[in-house]
């Protein structure tokens, strides 16, 4: 098990867990959202193969198009 | 080319400005820019860049004022309702500056026509001011097509979002921009993205608005005068909390846009 953080919440999750693993556990559309890990934005054709790492900041957001 | 007493005085705020200075406010004079959108985020962008003395403003907005934006859209009043917005915006930037030429392009931006239009003007940034996510996909395909600096502002409700992002094309010719290459809004958001949810029935207040064109503004005008832009960063706000978050926008080896 390694910890993660999920949007600022400490998780216990089995090691090398992808970022598709990761959202299907939270219940997230993957066409919703853009993932951070990191303060990078991790392009969605590498959530795949990304594996999370001890202590990585996790974070998901959605566009907002509004002007 | 070069200022008259009464510029000089008008423009002295932003000459006093040591890294600015006549030479800055005359490359702003010459600068040619497009804002598309001029709604919240468009009709302050507009305001600053025509009243700074920017040579050229583009607006293309196709839309109306209408009633409900007054509360924000501070450029509009109620005798404008119903008129075009780029059409009362130019019209009124004109009157105030008659150093900028503001011109109206009274049409919604759609890929059946942009060719066309951007066949016609020259502007050197863009400026993203839309209101929707098909829109945003566009103007960041004409960004890379047309090798533009793109500065991006939205916001739904409490969430604002901004970046600057420059095309590959116009970074590797100007290695001065100290840049490196970074992903675009497509490789942030495909096209296929869900957004939560839809604008049109969102609420926002008024100055939230105006932070997030203030960013996109004052970006754009440091980029023109030559300052050093942070490129491929996208910026959060949370208008509720009033927190920022930043995060770097990395290239999607796969994007069918940029790459
Ligand atoms: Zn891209």
């Amino acid at each position: 098990m390694i910890e993660i953080y999920i949007n600022g919440e400490r998780h216990k999750l089995t090691a090398n867990i992808t970022l598709v693993e990761i959202l299907a556990l939270k219940q997230v559309a993957e066409q919703s959202v853009a993932v951070v890990v990191n303060q990078v934005i991790i392009p969605r054709s590498e959530w795949p193969h990304y594996q999370c790492q001890i202590g990585d900041q996790v974070e998901f957001f959605s566009a907002v198009a509004g002007g | 080319m070069s200022l008259n007493d009464h510029q000089y005085i008008l423009y002295s705020k932003q000459m006093l400005l040591a890294d600015v200075s006549e030479q800055g406010q005359l490359t702003l004079m010459k600068a040619e820019v497009t804002v598309v959108g001029v709604g919240g985020l468009g009709q302050l962008v507009a305001q600053y860049l025509a009243a700074s003395g920017v040579g050229h403003v583009h607006l293309i907005d196709d839309d109306k004022v209408a009633l409900s934006n007054l509360p924000r859209q501070l450029l509009f009043s109620a005798n404008d309702i119903e008129v075009n917005k780029a059409q009362v915006a130019a019209k009124k930037l004109q009157q105030r500056n008659p150093d900028s030429q503001v011109s109206a392009h009274p049409t919604r931006l759609t890929s059946d026509n942009y060719q066309t239009l951007f066949n016609t003007i020259s502007p050197q940034v863009i400026f993203d001011c839309s209101d929707n996510f098909a829109t945003r996909q566009l103007i960041n395909r004409i960004a890379v097509e047309r090798h533009l600096p793109l500065f991006s502002a939205a916001i739904s409700g409490d969430q604002g979002q901004w970046f600057a992002y420059l095309p590959e094309s116009v970074l590797t010719k100007n290695p001065a921009l100290n840049t490196k290459p970074h992903g675009c809004y497509h490789c942030v958001f495909p096209a296929d993205s869900l957004l939560s949810q839809n604008c049109s029935q969102m609420g926002v207040l008024g100055p939230a608005v105006g932070i997030m064109a203030s960013m996109q503004a004052l970006a754009g005008m440091n980029h023109i005068i030559g300052r050093q832009v942070e490129f491929g960063v996208l910026h959060r706000f949370d208008a509720k909390r009033l927190s920022w978050s930043k995060a770097t926008m990395a290239i999607d080896k796969h994007c069918c846009v940029c790459r």
